[in-house]
């Protein structure tokens, strides 16, 4: 590689690998050619081609209080099978039980209950019996969940996004608890709104039509707020039930209304009140208790199908075999009571159980269109979110936006590079004339790295590949300024060439490195179209360091190499000049 | 050609008193300026929301805001109002604070300004308080963080005396860039943030290629004492230094003149910061370690 030729040859087949590189970029190439070439293409940012930049947060506490939930709901199966059935057990918090006996005593080996089916719990107060106990759940089970909980919602995320159909998307992870979604093309947040702000959380829950809790709701209603009664017919029973909801077609005034008025053993549900065909959306509400008794896990396939007596929408679901069976189980204690059966907290259908239902399929019913139908399936078959996410930030970009902005860079970029290597020519002449042609092979050698590393190019890259072709011009002015300075003291013009890179060689690459070093941190902490400046900037820099001191430099030595010529004209007064 | 001629001794370091006069003016109206009018924050580090829309023919800012004003709509009525680029193509910034809801933002538009013509959104952003507030904290990270760098690359590759006047002349820099850009009245965004470091890096190239001379001169035999020195040394390299500055120089106004509204705020910092980087570069890092060295002299050099 010391001769000549070899270095030659190198930087023949660098420029020779950067234009493969390059062409697909710049010119439509035949289908061959992909088989034949690499098929690198240089990615436009979202800035640049337009379309859709959300930071969505995943709310990672919601994932501890259900995991807590169901550590009650094991624990209440544990103590009833202990027969201590007069004890309540309640979630405190987002990670704590509250464990609470009869004063008598009869919560003798309560503690140890509670060890052993609570494994990742401590117990942190209520030392005598009588007094209540309070269950924490470890940190490190906590901090295990969240991390989980942010997994799975960028796992889940991205099997939504590629099921509904959008080129080349991006999921990934930022920071402890969020995810940027990249969305090329498309235009509205809306169109992914209900992919994203869905958590498709299928839960069932036993409704209470019997509660004492009911009364107090249903006096001094607040105006636009009206009572009715359900009919249900209860199995074995001669009368039906006739338990009383409210009704608004407001569910926000109904859920202030509801607010604070029953204890954390029940909860207040909202659902879809049939109305008048083409009238207001009406609501209403479902006493249920808090407890959940299953959730949307177990399923295993989920489809659109239709209901034989009124066509409408449903979705079909059916669970594994674990789940089946803890399913029959449920339907079994269920008897004789409605099951509400809701996503993500709005209650669908509420049948009534009369039966254990084995087999496990399920059907949600209740006011669906056929687009909302088809996106729950979509969801219950990729699996409900852990935690639910909402958007925290957006950005969005036009695609004429994006062809101004390449127009106007590329533009710039160009006109900059003009001016400077014109000066470049004058001032230095034959070797400003070889700077320039540096400087070009560092643009293409940039741009061909930023296709084969797939790298993606935003509007600030476009600026930083700019001020990269200022280094470019940097490293030869201080390797010229070296030689002007060497041939002045009487060196021979090879020995200043020799000399002058030399010398120049040490400040270029500490100037150069600090800059790495300023690129390298401000893609650490940078997001979204700043990183691809650092990433350009620091691409630039080797680029720079490369062309400089093997492009240039091979250049000085085949001119000085091929006749027996003594020198390359450098301006400023030297010899040959 | 010759920018400088060879054997030029302009007296830098002589001159150093009347260069740090400047310098602690200009910095002092920088610091002045931070506070009033103040650094006002982008809307990504703040939380709001903006959109830029285009009417496609010439609007009058007037008439939009009388039009959002009358509206009713509650997010637009108190919104801010911004004209960009060619008056005839009726581009406006609108922002305000809160999060917001794309759809909803441009139906209200759509309806409050029937006679204005059809707008068409070219950008929507919005941004949660709480999410700005971490992009804020990470942004003055990376910036302390860069100088940290910088800070410890030239005490391992220079005597480490050189340290604090490359970097205090770093903070220099980013301060009277920062102070200018909001005399004139540009905000604290992530284009700027990209236009500081990328000065700091450039700054930093300035300084090392002169202390790059003064270390190599201090190894010769004879050599003088360290003012006249380090003089020798910031005019040997200052045809490098100019030529070098005016092309990015150069590479920073094609940008701000030709690179659009998006790229403003880098293309400008990058202007102002050359200017002001190349100024450092050449008064203020040698003449500091020079202070240094005079109060606090170091064994070896």
């Amino acid at each position: 590689m010391r001769t000549l030729r070899g270095r030659a040859a190198a930087v023949a087949v660098a420029l020779c690998l950067a234009i493969l590189y390059l062409l697909p970029t710049f010119i439509p190439v035949p289908a061959w050619w992909t088989r034949v070439f690499p098929d690198a293409r240089i990615r436009l940012g979202l800035d640049l081609r337009g379309g859709l930049y959300l930071t969505l947060e995943v709310k990672v506490d919601e994932a501890v209080a259900a995991h807590v939930d169901a550590s009650a709901e094991t624990l209440r199966g544990a103590l009833a099978r202990g027969g201590l059935t007069r004890v309540s057990v309640l979630r405190q918090g987002t990670d704590a039980i509250e464990v609470r006996a009869p004063p008598d005593g009869a919560a003798a080996g309560l503690r140890q209950v509670i060890t052993d089916a609570l494994p990742d719990f401590t117990i942190v107060t209520g030392a005598s019996p009588g007094a209540s106990l309070r269950a924490r759940l470890s940190p490190a089970a906590a901090a295990r969940i969240r991390e989980g909980a942010v997994d799975q919602a960028l796992a889940t995320l991205r099997g939504r996004i590629d099921q509904y159909g959008v080129a080349e998307p991006t999921v990934q992870r930022q920071g402890a608890a969020r995810i940027v979604l990249q969305l090329p093309g498309l235009q509205h947040p809306e169109e992914v709104q209900r992919l994203i702000g869905t958590t498709a959380r299928l839960e069932f829950k036993d409704v209470d039509d019997v509660s004492p809790l009911l009364a107090p709701l249903l006096r001094n209603l607040p105006p636009g707020v009206t009572v009715k009664n359900d009919e249900v017919s209860v199995p074995d029973k001669d009368k039906p039930l006739t338990p009383p909801y409210l009704v608004s077609d407001n569910p926000d005034r109904l859920r202030a209304w509801v607010a604070g008025k029953v204890p954390p053993t029940h909860q207040v549900l909202i659902g879809e009140e049939p109305g008048p065909a083409g009238g207001k959306r009406l609501y209403r509400t479902y006493l249920v208790r808090s407890a959940t008794l299953m959730t949307g896990e177990g399923v295993v396939e989920a489809r659109v199908g239709f209901e034989p007596t009124t066509g409408a929408p449903v979705v079909v679901f059916e669970f594994d075999e674990a789940s089946a069976k803890r399913f029959a189980d449920i339907t079994d204690r269920l008897k004789g009571h409605r099951m509400a059966v809701s996503v993500d907290g709005i209650v669908r259908s509420a049948p009534m159980i009369d039966q254990r239902i084995t087999g496990g399929r399920a059907q949600i019913a209740g006011l669906m269109s056929d687009a909302e139908a088809r996106d729950l399936a979509i969801m219950l078959r990729t699996g409900a979110l852990r935690a639910s996410v909402a958007p925290v930030a957006q950005q969005s970009v036009g695609p004429n936006l994006g062809r101004d902005s390449i127009r106007r860079g590329v533009l710039a970029t160009l006109a900059g590079l003009v001016v400077i290597l014109g000066f470049m020519g004058v001032y230095y002449r034959t070797a400003g004339a070889f700077a320039a042609l540096a400087v070009i092979a560092s643009l293409a050698l940039v741009l061909a790295a930023l296709a084969a590393f797939g790298a993606t190019l935003t509007l600030p890259g476009i600026a930083g590949i700019a001020l990269t072709l200022g280094m470019a011009v940097d490293a030869n002015v201080l390797i010229f300024e070296r030689i002007r300075e060497e041939l002045r003291i009487g060196k021979t013009f090879r020995a200043a060439v020799d000399a002058g890179f030399d010398r120049a060689l040490r400040p270029i690459v500490d100037a150069n490195v600090a800059t790495l070093l300023a690129a390298l941190i401000l893609y650490y902490f940078g997001a979204g179209p700043v990183r691809g400046f650092a990433v350009t900037l620091s691409v630039g820099v080797l680029g720079t360091l490369f062309t400089a001191f093997v492009f240039t430099r091979l250049l000085f030595d085949t001119a000085l190499g091929s006749r027996a010529r003594k020198g390359v004209s450098i301006g400023g007064g030297a010899p040959w000049s | 050609m010759e920018l400088i001629p060879p054997g030029t001794r302009f007296d830098f370091i002589g001159n150093r008193y009347r260069a740090f006069l400047v310098s602690g003016i200009l910095v002092a109206l920088a610091l002045v300026a931070m506070v009033k009018p103040g650094i006002r924050l982008g809307v990504e580090f703040r939380g709001g929301w903006e959109m830029e829309v285009r009417f496609g023919r010439p609007v009058a800012s007037d008439a939009l805001r009388a039009a959002l004003g009358g509206s009713g709509e509650p997010g637009l009525a108190g919104a801010e109002i911004q004209q960009l680029g060619d008056p005839r193509e009726g581009t406006f910034l609108i922002r305000g604070p809160g999060e917001a809801v794309q759809r909803s933002r441009m139906e209200a538009l759509r309806v409050s300004t029937p006679g204005l013509g059809t707008p068409v959104l070219r950008r929507f952003e919005s941004v949660g308080a709480r999410v700005g507030g971490d992009l804020l904290r990470r942004a003055l990270l990376a910036l302390a963080l860069a100088f940290a760098a910088i800070f410890a690359y030239v005490a391992i590759r220079f005597p480490w005396r050189f340290s604090p006047g490359a970097v205090i002349a770093l903070v220099h820099d980013v301060l009277i860039t920062l102070g200018l850009m909001t005399l004139l009245g540009r905000e604290f965004t992530l284009p700027l943030l990209a236009g500081l470091l990328t000065l700091i890096g450039f700054s930093t190239n300035d300084t090392i290629v002169v202390y790059d001379r003064i270390r190599e001169n201090l190894q010769r035999k004879r050599r003088p004492e360290l003012a006249s020195l380090m003089n020798v040394s910031i005019n040997e390299t200052l045809s490098r230094t100019l030529i070098t500055s005016g092309a990015i120089l150069v590479a920073a106004l094609s940008l701000l003149l030709l690179g659009g509204p998006v790229l403003r705020d880098l293309a400008l910092s990058l202007t102002i910061g050359v200017v002001v980087g190349t100024w450092s570069s050449i008064f203020v890092a040698g003449a500091l370690t020079l202070e240094i060295e005079k109060r606090w002299p170091g064994r070896k050099f």
